[in-house]
């Protein structure tokens, strides 16, 4: 799509949508929006669509300033999230609109999309056991607890603790899942993250009266994080996912997005104790089937090599995970697929606005 | 020495285990009082956002968070001390913990203490904290401290922290610009916060020394970088503003100035020290939905100083009136002299006392007394008090109860309203209490109505009408005003009382006439009479004036009066306006469209009412009887032509 230069700037259409993130703890969900803003510079450059990410008040500009200088000055990872966490982003981009004439079917528009995200902490997810944690008695020990009050919340919107988040989610427009592919071999609990969740999400949606269809109504975007770890990176190359796109300049190795279903699975399969099949599954289930879009992604993708300027294929590791007890980025991050899939969501979520 | 309380602590620890890939949880805690799910949703429930371990200033570690737990009979107060580990989880991430404890609210709320010493006593017991399960601790901690509180308040700002505290009871409140300040400081401006609300509140409270504005925490008064979407806003011991329409915090905030003043400063205060100790003392439970309650317990020591308060700002409207109206009318006062001062102070908002006098001759004489005291003291201190307003309205709910229903009761009334006679000149009080007896028939035997009956009864109508007909020539213009005054209270008709008193032969002149009726005037309007029975009475007598009802020659001496007086006025207001507009080096009248278009108007009236007059001569000897005035330029700007008295039209006629 054309850049707009040298013409008076169109006024942006705009719309609002709710994102929410979702996934095990450690799947890279903080990380995630972490390198959103330096993933949404780099593909402005690389495909000639300008995407401009900006904070919608000063908490969620402040976020975008200290995790991408976390992330490039530092080096380092963002801390693990410990409580619900609020962003008001605005996702600016060109995106395809329906045209003006049998002639052009469709053309490039400004699009303003304000994102509200949650991001809250990964053990949330989890299904409760029974005679484990707060159980599926959430209700009754908040009562309990607090009283019949739940408008005991000091601030508007107020969130935190119970079950609260489930709610926001399910009041989410799109959500994106994140599913690590190294955890899920040692852990095998992505599906224990997924499935309470997304009951609950049902629960709240589909008996709602004034829902418009009998599936849930939520874009998914089902990112499999982590294609740079040595071991998914590995994994794929034996498993035949890896290709190259001719137009990057770096020679990033990638997976093909017509690919991405199936390394989704395939990655999952490599744990016996696994379920990512039955995520899958449930979610073309649960979703119409145009929306839901699976992605191979990584927040810090590939290391550049410095002398070369492009992939080494023999230290492709963009993270040193041995040297200290904590992991360190080891130079300029190339994200994979992060700002794709919001800008998946956002052309989505505009066109069911057109849509309607 | 200072009180030490023991308390059993519940605890639960939350944080991670080094190494692995889950997420935060309980990792240990006290088989009581909650189990470990609970523990979780307690501290999920209170989280105020990831804390960043690299971060200094206010934003380093550690964060305490003070909030609450329970419903009914089972609340406990709780306070997290979230904090560094120095350990990592199996991505490599930094581990915090949190640790967290609780102690029942039953104990606090006879033992008051401060959230200083809770943290002080937690924190020595935090390094215990295992990762297993443990049984609950116990810790000891000294009883609130009055004083310590009020310096704290003091160190924190008095102004700051008073407005902090009452813009806590509309909502919550965020802390900014406070980058540079000690947790110590922090956790102390907390509790010098919470200290001005009544100790009930800490059952619904919650505070924290800092949180993460990206995380919509549930906690009511929040430290932070930046505030809370739909928070108050208090910059740190900055000049804080309550917005207008906050009446209860407003009026919250005010009361405790008032009240924190220093005692050797300012006369009957109780000083910041009493205070704090009287809200300490107040520990019934109450949320936030409650939040007049605590203007309630503020008030509850000091009613003389609520009644100062409401004295002092003497600009209340309609609305404010009847919003403090409503608030007053919940308290409750236990001695005669408490309720004489919470009864000033509604009767100060048009409001009605909450009950009737004390029914023991003893107590309704202390109650009269002390609202006799009272009102004079204020009267003598807020121009804007008024005692006869008070009288009227005390009136008004007498008229409205049946106190006569028992000789005590009765009795009581009387003795207060005698009290009160100062107060009363208007009689209002004194007649409705004379009216009420005179219609209880059982009155009759009680000895002390006896007064109280004659009186009625030398007020009764036809005994008004008889003194209007006998009224003597040459009676002071002050008495025969009394008489109509009695009569228009009577409720006699204006016609039938100014005949009879024009019959009498009473009113001798027309200077002695302008009297009565300027006087009359003057009575009505402080009687409040309505407009239009007020209008009644002065038309009518001023009709009957000049219909020569009081006497052909009184009614033009007095006709020639009136009229010069007020072309004098309006001569002298003519000038004044003239003088005012006159702007510029010509000195030339200026007037803007309104006032143009209004002086317009008034010369079309004196136009009009020229043209529609006739021409009239006053007999010779009432010929500009006070000398001077321009009578013949009034004249002349009439269209009248010469003609005899009442029989020639005006020439040209209505337009």
């Amino acid at each position: 799509m054309p850049k707009t230069k040298g013409r008076p700037p169109a006024t942006p259409m705009q719309a609002t949508g709710k994102i929410g993130l979702w996934g095990a703890p450690g799947s890279g969900k903080t990380t995630f929006l972490a390198a959103l803003s330096i993933a949404a510079n780099r593909a402005s450059k690389m495909r000639d669509n300008r995407l401009l990410l900006f904070g919608a008040d000063d908490a969620s500009t402040d976020f975008l300033i200290q995790q991408t200088a976390l992330l490039t000055r530092d080096m380092q990872f963002p801390r693990a999230t410990d409580a619900e966490h609020h962003l008001n982003w605005v996702l600016r981009m060109n995106i395809a609109a329906p045209g003006r004439g049998f002639w052009r079917p469709t053309e490039a528009v400004p699009y303003e999309f304000e994102l509200d995200v949650l991001d809250a902490p990964g053990g949330r997810y989890k299904d409760r056991s029974p005679g484990g944690s707060v159980g599926d008695d959430v209700q009754a020990t908040n009562l309990r607890l607090f009283g019949s009050d739940t408008a005991v919340a000091a601030a508007p919107q107020a969130t935190g603790g119970g079950e609260s988040f489930v709610t926001d989610l399910a009041g989410c427009d799109g959500l994106v899942l994140l599913f690590d592919p190294a955890r899920e071999w040692e852990e095998s609990d992505a599906f224990s993250h997924f499935h309470g969740t997304l009951l609950k999400i049902a629960q709240r949606r589909l008996r709602d009266p004034a829902r418009t269809t009998d599936l849930l109504p939520q874009y998914v975007a089902v990112c499999a994080t982590k294609f740079d770890h040595n071991d998914v990176y590995r994994k794929a190359c034996d498993l035949g996912f890896r290709s190259y796109s001719t137009g990057d300049r770096h020679f990033f190795p990638k997976v093909g997005d017509h690919l991405a279903e199936r390394f989704f699975i395939e990655m999952g399969q490599v744990a016996p104790r696994s379920n990512a099949e039955l995520i899958r599954d449930t979610l073309r289930n649960f979703f119409e089937e145009d929306r839901v879009q699976f992605f191979v992604s990584s927040a810090v993708g590939f290391r550049v090599d410095p002398d070369t300027g492009i992939f080494n294929e023999r230290e492709f590791e963009n993270v040193d995970e041995r040297s200290g007890s904590k992991p360190r980025i080891k130079g300029p991050i190339y994200p994979i697929n992060v700002i794709e899939p919001l800008t998946w969501l956002g052309g989505k979520l505009a066109a069911g606005r057109w849509a309607q | 020495m200072t009180d030490l309380v023991t308390l059993q602590a519940g605890w639960a620890l939350w944080s991670k285990q080094p190494g692995t890939r889950q997420d935060y949880s309980v990792l240990g805690c006290s088989p009581a009082p909650f189990n470990r799910g609970e523990f979780e949703a307690i501290i999920t429930r209170f989280a105020v956002g990831s804390p960043d371990v690299t971060l200094t200033g206010a934003a380093a570690l550690p964060w305490v968070t003070v909030s609450w737990v329970g419903v009914d009979n089972d609340q406990h107060i709780g306070i997290s001390v979230t904090d560094h580990t120095g350990q990592v989880d199996g991505f490599g991430r930094t581990i915090t913990q949190r640790a967290y404890f609780c102690v029942s609210y039953a104990q606090l709320s006879r033992t008051p203490i401060s959230y200083c010493d809770l943290y002080d006593a937690v924190t020595a017991q935090a390094p215990a904290l295992r990762v297993a399960d443990g049984p609950m601790i116990q810790l000891t901690v000294p009883a609130l401290s009055s004083d310590r509180l009020a310096d704290a308040v003091r160190r924190a700002g008095e102004q700051t922290v008073m407005a902090t505290a009452a813009l806590l009871l509309s909502g919550p409140v965020s802390v900014v610009h406070a980058e540079g300040t000690s947790l110590r400081d922090r956790l102390e401006f907390i509790d010098a916060v919470t200290s001005l609300l009544p100790y009930g509140y800490r059952v619904r409270f919650s505070g924290t020394t800092w949180s993460d504005t990206g995380t919509k925490h549930r906690v009511r008064l929040a430290f932070a970088a930046r505030p809370s979407e739909g928070a108050a806003v208090v910059p740190w011991r900055g000049p804080v503003e309550i917005p207008a329409g906050n009446q209860l915090s407003l009026a919250y905030c005010s009361r405790l100035r008032q009240l924190g003043q220093d005692p050797a400063l300012s006369r009957g205060t109780p000083g910041l020290s009493a205070v704090i100790a009287q809200l300490a003392a107040d520990g019934a439970a109450r949320t936030f939905e409650q939040p007049q309650s605590a203007f309630d317990s503020l008030n509850r020591g000091d009613l003389p100083g609520l009644a100062r308060w409401l004295a002092a700002r003497g600009d209340l409207d309609a609305d404010q009136r009847g919003y403090w109206a409503s608030q007053l009318g919940r308290l409750r006062a236990y001695t005669p002299q408490a309720q004489a001062w919470l009864d000033t102070a509604l009767l100060m908002v048009d409001g009605l006392p909450t009950a009737l006098p004390p029914a023991q001759e003893a107590g309704a004489a202390v109650y009269g007394q002390a609202l006799a005291e009272a009102w004079t003291e204020l009267s003598d201190s807020y121009p804007a008090f008024s005692g006869e307003s008070c009288a009227g309205g005390l009136a008004r709910y007498l008229g409205g109860q049946h106190w006569t229903a028992t000789n005590q009761q009765a009795l009581a009334v009387t003795v207060v309203v005698r009290w009160l006679g100062d107060f009363d000149r208007q009689l209002v009080l004194g007649r409705t209490v004379a009216s009420t007896l005179a219609a209880t028939p059982a009155a009759r035997d009680w000895d002390f109505a006896q007064d109280w009956l004659a009186w009625a009864a030398a007020n009764e109508p036809e005994v008004i009408m008889g003194r209007l007909a006998a009224a003597q020539p040459g009676a002071a213009p002050g008495s025969l005003v009394e008489l109509c005054a009695q009569a228009y209270r009577k409720g006699i008709d204006p016609d039938r009382a100014l005949r009879a008193l024009a019959k009498s032969g009473a009113l001798t002149g027309e200077d002695l006439a302008f009297q009565v009726l300027a006087g009359l005037q003057q009575e009505l309007a402080a009687a409040a009479a309505d407009e239009d029975v007020a209008n009644a009475w002065l038309f009518r007598f001023s009709e009957l004036l000049a219909a020569g009802e009081f006497g052909i020659e009184l009614g033009q001496r007095l006709r020639a009066l009136v009229s010069e007086r007020t072309r004098r006025d309006l001569w002298l207001e003519l000038r004044f306006l003239e003088i005012f507009a006159a702007a510029g080096r010509d000195r030339e009248c200026e007037w803007t469209s309104d006032e143009r278009e209004e002086l317009a108007a008034i010369a079309g009236e004196i136009e009009s009412m020229l043209r529609k007059s006739r021409k009239f001569q006053l007999p010779k000897k009432l010929r500009n009887p006070f000398g001077g005035g321009p009578e013949e330029d009034v004249v002349r700007g009439g269209a009248g032509q010469a003609g005899e008295h009442g029989t020639v039209p005006v020439q040209g006629g209505p337009e």
